[in-house]
């Protein structure tokens, strides 16, 4: 308990965020408001590649923020704060993740993308000419990276938007989604195998020969 | 020119590890001697970079200006919820006393106000209540009489049934005995006791 209670208390003085949550925790007015309005730009991005949404992801968000607040009595800092958020925020993306495969959500189409839906992959041709048209084109590609990330499972979704656009390693990856770090090795191998396949026809848009593909 | 070696899982796994930064030591250093030998593993390992340099394109989604308040506003909806059911046990067990003791003072008053009741002059008469035990047409007889002789007839009527009383006594005192020899008769007043 001593060992424990020491190690807790040197994460706080070395994380300025543990000192926030414990702020938090002993209702100091003003705590809360603060930690939202600091975390909330990260967990509404996470959230957003995460469900594809950007009104669902806020609602995910909000509803991480009260899981934080309804558990503050009970926060020991045994981590660094953000992998405990992210913990919350992991579990509660899964959970709705496979409730949406139970119950799939048709999403409406992008506006940009005309009355038959999305265009063909070999209608993006490479295009480095005027500002509208790269804008469009941008637009585009990231229409189907967002498709590609979508045909990852949940698990393997997580860790790669964890260490993306988190920047974190897979030893907090591994602590936030409870594995070990073998398997997120793994989780994250197979992952950009997958990505790989799905986005094949847009890695080499600047001319450069694609090279052959690797033998499965 | 290097033979042509198809990545094994692990190679493939290892490669994306080396490509995060995640090999270390010797497990690096085998890697980049196998990158430097074959050029598929390095086009493998150029593919996989700019594989995960195009998730860059993906929007970043921004939270709208209202999210602190929002969410802040939110709290106060499961603070008052649960304040609700914290108070709901103690508002149904005052309620279910209350029924209970309204359906007890109901049941009371309707008693008080539906039974049958015997008028005050017979509570309260003592004669009224001997001579209602009287066989019917003892009772009409003394009741046709004068106040007076009324009285001094149920005055010998209270001493008769006395009387009858001691002998029922007597006569179960010497007849009724567990292990007491044949019963003999009893008086013949006992055959016509005043009715109870």
């Amino acid at each position: 308990v001593a060992a424990t209670s020491e190690t807790s208390r040197q994460l706080a003085l070395r994380d300025p965020d543990v000192r926030l949550m414990l702020r938090v925790r002993d209702d100091e007015a003003g705590a809360f408001e603060e930690l939202v309005a600091q975390f909330q730009h990260r967990l509404v991005a996470v959230m957003h590649h995460l469900i594809g949404n950007a009104d669902e992801a806020e609602d995910l968000a909000q509803e991480v923020f009260l899981r934080v607040y309804r558990a503050r009595k009970k926060y020991h800092p045994r981590c660094k704060f953000s992998t405990w958020l992210f913990t919350i925020a992991n579990n509660l993306a899964l959970n709705t993740l496979r409730s949406r495969q139970r119950k799939p959500v048709v999403p409406l189409p992008a506006a940009d993308s005309g009355p038959l839906g999305p265009r063909p992959a070999e209608q993006l041709v490479p295009d480095r000419g005027s500002g509208p048209m790269q804008r469009v084109q941008r637009q585009e590609l990231a229409a189907v990276v967002r498709r590609a990330l979508e045909t990852l499972n949940e698990r393997q979704r997580m860790a790669v938007v964890l260490n993306k656009f988190e920047d974190m390693n897979y030893a907090e990856i591994a602590e936030v989604m409870g594995l070990t770090v073998k398997a997120v090795k793994s989780l994250l191998s197979r992952a950009r195998m997958n990505l790989r396949a799905a986005l094949v026809n847009y890695i080499y848009m600047d001319g450069e020969p694609v090279p052959e593909a690797p033998a499965e | 020119m290097a033979e042509r070696q198809p990545l094994s899982e692990q190679d493939r796994a290892d490669l994306v590890a080396y490509l995060d930064g995640e090999l270390k030591g010797e497990a690096a250093r085998a890697l980049q001697a196998k990158l430097q030998l074959h050029p598929e593993a390095r086009a493998e390992a150029e593919a996989l970079a700019r594989t995960w340099d195009l998730l860059d394109y993906l929007p970043r989604a921004e939270p709208s200006p209202a999210f602190t308040e929002r969410t802040l506003s939110r709290l106060v909806v499961p603070t008052r919820r649960l304040t609700t059911t914290r108070r709901r046990p103690w508002l149904w067990g005052a309620l279910w006393a209350a029924g209970l003791l309204a359906a007890f003072a109901c049941g009371l008053a309707g008693y008080n106000l539906l039974a049958p009741r015997r008028p005050p002059e017979v509570r309260e008469n003592p004669d009224q209540q001997f001579l209602d035990r009287l066989p019917a047409a003892v009772r009409d007889k003394v009741k046709d009489l004068p106040p007076e002789q009324r009285r001094e007839a149920i005055g010998q009527l209270r001493e008769e049934e006395r009387r009858n009383i001691e002998q029922w006594k007597r006569w179960s005192h010497t007849t009724l005995q567990p292990a007491a020899a044949p019963a003999g008769k009893p008086p013949a007043s006992a055959k016509n006791p005043p009715r109870k």
